[in-house]
């Protein structure tokens, strides 16, 4: 369920006794704090035009509800990206009684960043120092005890995998929550800045000027130094405006004239000044940290054995998920005919009787169970697994380093590749993956591409058909065509939407050992969303093109087609039929067309080249490979980008499909 | 310890010895570490950005790695790596160390 924002958080804020928000950067395991603590039921919320979310849902501890606020992972809460937008503007419109900071231990440094900025803002703070037992095990020493009296906050040493410590986190943010529950502190920053944020605090205040959000004078006064754009034009706006931004300019150019350097800038150096002093405070070293970490670093990144790794882990991500994958899907498929199929049989017969209703409820529950089981459980569900696997080892950073030049081509960056790479095996966790490209014209350019990847289905038929009946030349042909028309349409849309891929910064986290428990909890998560969206549109799509086949009026759609089908694409009519039906899954395409024919040609018909010729089966398996990948991924397409922009990507593919379709007709002979 | 190579000071045209100039990130060989002179300003929100994550005037870097094809570069500062892509590297000048 998706809650559209701010009067959604808000609604969901107001039945709640309480709620805390989660913040911290990227990747230091808040996500498993999230999960740990919440478990089912969660909700989104998104902004209008952002693709970021914000993940809702509540916990109870001592028998109270408490409301947790999944903010995205971000090194700081400015305006400058979407993540960080997202983030600052759900912390601002839920007003949380209390933010649980997630820490890495292992880089404390970097990390108190976060925390003095929210502190800046005067919200309740509580620390989770997590990762602690891998700082331990790396030789660091962190007295918590020591940065808690230092940050002036609640500190608690966390594994958050393990859930160690989040009980105690919980009661420290009840704690924290409370009115004059824990006296709340704020950072101090050298003497001139504090004296800049005193005088324009004071300022606000003495001018009675009402603040947005609630936010105390220091808060303010902090965002209007850093020069965030919102808080500038929100004091513009204000009828003492003038005065106020008098003064900003003022002490802003007081600071940049002492330091040679603007304010935003100076401020952001104290920060990362007072996080590093503090750090150095609390951590000790015993032992010099291993070298095997960046050994592995450099194995991976470097380009004489990181490439030749990368080829090697691709291929094998790969031929897992297309033999493991197809292994499954017959397994599956076969106990599936072998017991579900005559026992569903039997019961909608009893119920239904014989007629046209009880086929088309076979058409639903029968092939389209099974339709959904043979692709979901087999190739979503291991595609996932083994993306689990990349991310929680870390192999993904080095995998996105290595690739980026190649992705930059497309429009895309180096995260992309695993998504397409997977669109080989199947286009509905390809599309899901995509979500870790962070603005929409990627998302656009990636889907689009991941649309033309021939997936599994698609190469059945390519098999089925081309090789078997035309030759392998011309069935690698068809993958080389494929893949030219996917580059092209790449590079042109990458040169016709608005906007420019943005430079990739990207943090690149360190190795760590996989853990067997939160690769299956990520694993089950996102199989959930693919069951729970692409399920009941096969099922019902099943039950429709069921429901046109049974009654006949499967073949009214002859006459129409003809133009396209037999004018443009010179195939029989049957073909297109099939084609059309195929949009449920593609490797139904082939077996239909069999049925067809033998129901419109007679019974004697066994092979395909006793209607169709070598050419006219090749165009048929170029239009099937490159029209919609099926119906399961436009459902999964609308669900990340929007109905709009799913159907506008399925009506690329279809153009594209019929010209390249056309264009072959003409061309290409056998 | 491998030996390193003395760079010739520069100079300015009449001979007088000038400081050394800084040069955009991505050309530090691997390995190399330097000093952050500048960062193009015509950026505001990259600016900010890098900020954020520490890469600030007068912190220092190290190169680790330079990808092939015009890719990224990968840094470290402090405890932290990062890949930086080339058009980001470029605005970033440092002085070699």
């Amino acid at each position: 369920m998706a809650l559209g924002c701010h009067s959604g958080i808000a609604r969901w804020k107001e039945r709640l006794p309480i709620t805390f928000a989660l913040a911290g950067n990227p990747n230091v395991g808040k996500s498993s704090v999230f999960n740990w603590l919440t478990g089912m039921g969660v909700t989104t919320a998104n902004y209008p035009g952002k693709t970021v979310e914000v993940n809702l849902a509540t916990t109870h501890f001592k028998d109270r509800e408490i409301g947790i606020m999944d903010l995205p992972g971000t090194y700081a809460l400015g305006s400058v990206s979407e993540d960080q937008w997202v983030a600052r503007q759900a912390l601002l419109d839920a007003d949380p009684d209390a933010v649980l900071v997630i820490v890495d231990a292992t880089r404390l440094e970097r990390n108190l960043y976060l925390p003095l900025q929210l502190l800046d803002l005067g919200l309740p703070v509580v620390v989770a120092l997590n990762l602690i037992d891998e700082a331990w095990r790396n030789g660091l020493r962190i007295d918590h005890h020591r940065l808690s009296r230092l940050l002036g906050v609640p500190v608690v040493p966390t594994v958050a995998i393990r859930g160690q410590g989040l009980d105690q986190l919980v009661e420290m943010g009840c704690k924290a929550a409370q009115p004059n529950g824990l006296p709340r502190v704020t950072p101090r920053y050298g003497m001139d800045v504090e004296d800049a944020i005193g005088a324009l605090s004071d300022l606000l205040a003495k001018e009675g000027i009402a603040l947005p959000h609630g936010l105390p004078p220091r808060g303010v006064a902090v965002l209007l130094l850093e020069e965030d754009e919102e808080f500038l034009t929100w004091a513009r706006a204000l009828p003492e405006g003038e005065r106020v931004l008098a003064k900003v300019a003022e002490v802003a150019s007081s600071i940049a004239l002492r330091h040679g350097e603007p304010a935003p800038l100076w401020i952001a150096r104290e920060r990362h000044g007072l996080a590093g002093a503090i750090a150095a405070q609390v951590q000790r070293r015993v032992r010099a940290p291993s070298k095997a970490q960046d050994r592995l670093w450099r194995l991976t990144t470097a380009p004489g054995t990181g490439y030749p790794l990368l080829v090697l882990t691709l291929a094998g991500l790969f031929a897992f998920l297309f033999f493991v994958g197809n292994f499954l899907s017959d397994l599956l498929g076969g106990v599936w005919q072998a017991y579900a199929s005559p026992l569903i049989r039997s019961v909608v017969q009893l119920a239904a009787g014989e007629g046209i209703l009880s086929k088309t409820l076979l058409w639903g529950l029968d092939a389209g169970i099974n339709a959904a089981l043979s692709v979901g459980i087999p190739y979503v569900l291991t595609f996932y697994f083994l993306l689990s696997i990349l991310e929680d080892t870390g192999y993904l950073n080095s995998i996105a380093f290595l690739t980026d030049p190649f992705m930059h081509k497309l429009g895309l960056h180096g995260r992309a590749a695993i998504p397409l790479v997977a669109g080989a095996g199947c286009n509905v966790p390809a599309i899901m993956g995509i979500r870790v490209l962070t603005t929409m014209r990627e998302r656009i350019l990636a889907s689009t591409l991941v649309c033309l990847m021939p997936c599994s289905a698609r190469t059945a038929v390519i098999a089925g058909a081309v090789s078997k009946y035309v030759g392998w030349g011309p069935a690698v042909g068809i993958y080389l065509i494929v893949a030219g028309i996917a580059f092209s349409a790449g590079w042109g849309l990458n040169r016709v939407l608005p906007g420019h891929s943005a430079g990739l910064v990207m943090e690149m986290f360190p190795f760590r050992p996989p853990s067997l428990s939160k690769m299956l909890r990520c694993t089950w998560y996102r199989f959930r969303d693919f069951l729970f969206v692409a399920t009941p549109v096969v099922l019902a799509g099943s039950l429709v093109l069921g429901l046109i086949y049974e009654t006949g009026f499967l073949w009214a759609f002859t006459a129409p087609l003809a133009p396209v089908v037999e004018g443009w694409l010179g195939l029989p009519a049957v073909a297109g039929l099939t084609l059309v039906f195929a949009v449920l899954r593609k490797e139904l395409a082939l077996q239909l067309l069999v049925t067809l024919a033998i129901a419109k040609y007679g019974a004697g018909v066994t092979d395909l080249l006793q209607f169709m010729d070598r050419s006219q089966i090749f165009t048929y398996t170029l239009v099937n490979t490159l029209y919609i990948p099926c119906i399961a991924t436009v459902a999964v397409l609308a669900k990340e980008l929007g109905w709009r922009r799913a159907l506008g990507i399925s009506g690329f593919t279809i153009l594209l499909a019929l010209a390249a379709g056309g264009i072959a007709h003409r061309l290409i002979a056998f | 310890m491998a030996h390193r190579k003395h760079r010739p000071l520069e100079r300015f045209p009449d001979g007088a010895p000038r400081a050394e100039a800084a040069i955009p990130l991505h050309r530090l060989k691997p390995g190399k570490s330097g000093i952050i002179a500048r960062i193009e300003k015509e950026e505001p929100e990259l600016l900010k950005y890098l900020a954020t994550l520490g890469l600030l005037p007068q912190t220092k870097v190290e190169v680790e790695e330079v990808a092939p094809f015009g890719g990224p570069i990968l840094v470290r500062v402090g405890a932290s790596r990062y890949a930086l892509g080339r058009k980001v590297a470029a605005k970033i000048l440092v002085k070699e160390t």
